[in-house]
């Protein structure tokens, strides 16, 4: 204990020392609230012993801080909770200009991908009172969502190959997406070194069924309302200022080819490992360098992956409009259900970013961590350059989500990254067993929030009270300045897998 | 500026720690555990700790062995207290007196020897048996319960699936093959309800726990399962959906096994 200090009411830091090999701090970003299931995680760790349990989250974000190349510091941020080898909510940026730098696909998630996509629409609430049961039903019959389910658009093995490759280019030649979309979403919905040779054949394999499905877990597709806006001229840039406009946020990953492509880079790299001569604490912190076959390989097949979530969360805009649509006897374009932002809170990707004074390349690692850009900066869509890169933070089911934007001291602080949602306080297994199924169901209910899922176990895992506070982790945000906040939004509407 | 102060936080002696939500553990179960915990000398700390946590985790004492096992086990605590905190590197912190954690296996699903255990985003499977070989089979059956009640499903003799599975360790095996299982559930939905490993080839001899890690190398087909399935097809209509297991890990993962007990803990992505 005597590693960890506090630095402010919202961060704290471990010094080097309290893992072996520690080559910078890691910094944690926890509020006082917050701060308890932390270090609740530690003691869990230190009662187990060596039989059984697992890693807590500072711990492995000092493993984190042991690996070769690392910049600046490892940072965690207020919903960090244990991951495998890399905590969920854990920021690393690797010096490109290094030989020694690593990648580890420990650090993007298995969820390669997995992100939030808001899309606005010009209903307000009075507008859907009435038919919010049909809009969940509608919803829930074109979104196929929970354990075996399969997608509904069409799709060969050809498909999937050019769709690997080309992202979101792919849904706007088929008629998926608006050519306006790619605007606003990072990276233009394709990373462009995809290889979809670097994918094996089993990721594709699992990927092709599963093409436009929602996936289960903490995924959902939710019809939320504006509850409040905290800066009205961001909002408007985004065109959802007004309180109790209808939105839809949707949260899902790359499936089960993400997951594949994870796991066969972990398998790989673990081999690399003993032949360059890297060590690393944990076992699930497989890396290699990032100049190595290897490295390159999954960094290809990741953005294979990537651009499969970014066509699967078009897919899924293009059936959420249709649903619309026909619910409200228009049309999408009418009804402008146009995409405010997209953003990705498991990847890594390659940034410019001021250390020390000079300007690096790095490899910026973020799982469970959005990237949070400042005005002006050129990544980032023209028409949010002035008030900065929109970020998406869902919350849990039946709590408030939050839309922030990035700031300047988010991008020297954390390189330009923030929270992704509520973080988990209690574990699965614990919420099945304790929670009942049809008192969470109530409470949802009493809020007015329509819900469908496929899944009723998950309703008591995925309750909110499993979850940290949403609205602690983006006020620790923005006190601590590196995001600010933006909207507020309340849901309606929920289905989850 | 103050480092956080953790041992401010409230304590509580460590015999107090009771929970009547606790169910009833196995008869010699906990016995067996914490005795050979304390023999283990290699793992005889961290053992020791988890079998003091069992002990003191348990209802009522009112079974003669078990007070034998208390005393047995206070003399341990005794001997942890004197040695110091068990391996928890350079931040040693005090008891974790106020934290009820469970005993191990006292979750253990219907007659199946499986649980879940605690994890903070995803779930850890425990799966135990006589043999390193049942406890395989049932981490694999653990992982199919959590997607889908096991108890929902039916054995459909024409779907027997076979599984191969290899690797260069005995920790890549078991990620290996429980990666195949659920490669055969992502893509052809099969379930298996009951699985039988029909060979289980191992390069090691099955003596220490943990030292397989490194004695892998050299014969390519040392590590070697092949496995058998009986289940059917998940269909959506018939049965119940349980949580998508979306990846296995390697994270925290731990294979012990002594003479007549194995145990297996993975932890899974959801």
């Amino acid at each position: 204990m005597a590693y960890i200090e506090q630095l402010s009411p919202y961060h704290y830091r471990v010094k080097p020392g309290f893992v072996p090999g520690m080559a910078v701090p890691g910094v944690f970003y926890v509020n006082d609230r917050l701060k308890g299931l932390l270090f609740e995680e530690l003691q869990a760790f230190c009662a187990r012993g060596a039989h059984g349990g697992f890693l807590p989250a500072v711990k492995q974000i000092s493993n984190v801080a042991a690996l070769p190349g690392i910049v600046k510091k490892s940072i965690a941020l207020p919903d960090v909770h244990s991951g495998y080898g890399f905590a969920i909510g854990n920021v690393a940026a690797f010096d490109m200009a290094d030989p020694q730098a690593v990648v580890s696909p420990g650090g993007v998630g298995f969820d390669i991908n997995c992100g939030v996509r808001l899309i606005r629409t010009n209903l307000t609430e009075a507008d859907i009172t009435d038919v919010r049961e049909q809009l969940a039903q509608a919803l829930f019959d074109h979104i196929p969502v929970g354990v075996g389910s399969q997608g509904i658009i069409p799709t060969t093995a050809k498909d999937l190959e050019e769709a690997l490759e080309m992202g979101m280019d792919w849904s706007l030649r088929e008629g998926y997406s608006w050519a306006e979309d790619k605007e606003h979403c990072e990276e233009y919905g394709r990373m462009l070194n995809a290889d979809p040779s670097k994918v094996s054949a089993r990721a594709k394999k699992r990927g092709l069924p599963q093409m436009g499905t929602l996936g289960a877990g903490n995924h959902y597709a939710e019809i939320q309302v504006v509850d409040e806006v905290f800066d009205r001229v961001a909002a408007r840039k985004m065109g959802i200022d007004q309180v109790g406009q209808v939105c839809i946020m949707i949260h899902s990953g790359s499936r089960g080819l993400g997951h594949q492509v994870a796991t066969d880079a972990l398998v790989a790299m673990e081999k690399a490992m003993a032949r360059d001569g890297i060590l690393t604490n944990d076992r699930q912190l497989a890396c290699a360098r990032i100049n190595s076959q290897e490295g390159q390989d999954y960094l290809t097949a990741m953005a294979c992956a990537a651009n499969y979530a970014w066509v699967n969360r078009s897919s899924m805009t293009f059936l959420c409009r249709q649903a619309f649509a026909k619910l409200f006897n228009s049309t999408p374009d009418d009804l402008d259900m146009h995409v405010v932002y997209d953003v990705s809170h498991n990847i890594a990707k390659v940034e410019e970013h001021m250390v020390g004074g000079q300007l690096k390349t790095l490899l910026v690692h973020r799982k469970g961590s959005t990237r949070a850009f400042p005005p002006h900066h050129p990544l980032i869509p023209v028409d949010y350059q002035l008030t900065g890169q929109p970020v998406l933070i869902g919350g849990t089911m039946g709590t408030c989500s939050y839309v922030l934007t990035g700031t300047e001291k988010g991008m020297e602080e954390t390189f330009g990254s923030t929270c992704h949602g509520a973080g988990r306080a209690r574990s699965r297994n614990n919420s099945r067993n304790k929670l009942d199924y049809q008192q969470v169901l109530d409470v949802l209910k009493t809020k007015g929030i329509a819900i469908r899922v496929a899944s009723p176990k998950l309703v008591m895992e995925e309750a909110p009270e499993s979850y940290k506070d949403v609205s602690e982790v983006v006020d620790t945000c923005h006190a601590a300045g590196i995001s600010k906040k933006t909207v507020k939004l309340r849901p309606v509407a929920v289905v989850k897998g | 500026m103050q480092p956080a102060d953790f041992t401010a936080l409230p304590q509580r002696p460590l015999r107090e720690r009771r929970s009547s939500k606790r169910a009833k553990l196995d008869d010699g179960e906990p016995a067996a555990v914490a005795a050979s915990g304390g023999g283990d000398a290699a793992a005889a700390e961290g053992q020791a700790a988890a079998g003091a946590d069992q002990q003191q985790a348990q209802g009522e004492p009112q079974m003669q062995d078990q007070q034998d096992v208390q005393q047995q086990l206070e003399k341990q605590e005794q001997q942890l207290a004197e040695q110091g905190e068990p391996a928890a590197g350079a931040d040693a912190t005090p008891q974790a007196a106020q934290l009820d954690l469970p005993a191990y296996r006292s979750a253990a699903v219907g007659d199946y020897k499986f649980e879940y255990l605690d994890h903070t985003a995803d779930v850890q499977l425990h799966a135990w048996g006589e043999t390193l070989r049942e406890a395989f089979e049932n981490v694999a059956l653990c992982m199919f319960n959590y997607m889908t009640p096991l108890k929902g499903i039916s054995l459909d003799a024409a779907q027997t699936r076979r599984y191969e599975a290899e690797g260069h360790d005995l920790q890549s095996l078991l990620f290996n093959f429980l990666d195949e299982v659920l490669f055969a559930f992502s893509t052809e939905f099969f379930v298996a309800k009951r699985l039988r490993i029909t060979r289980f080839a191992r390069a090691d001899q099955p003596a220490a726990p943990g030292a397989a890690k490194g004695a892998g190398e050299g014969d390519e087909g040392g590590w070697r399962i092949e496995a058998e399935g009986e289940g059917e097809r998940f269909d959506r209509a018939r049965h119940a959906c349980g949580t998508e297991v979306k990846a296995i890990t390697y994270s925290a993962m731990q294979i012990n096994e002594k003479p007549g007990d194995a145990e297996v803990f993975v932890i899974v992505d959801i």
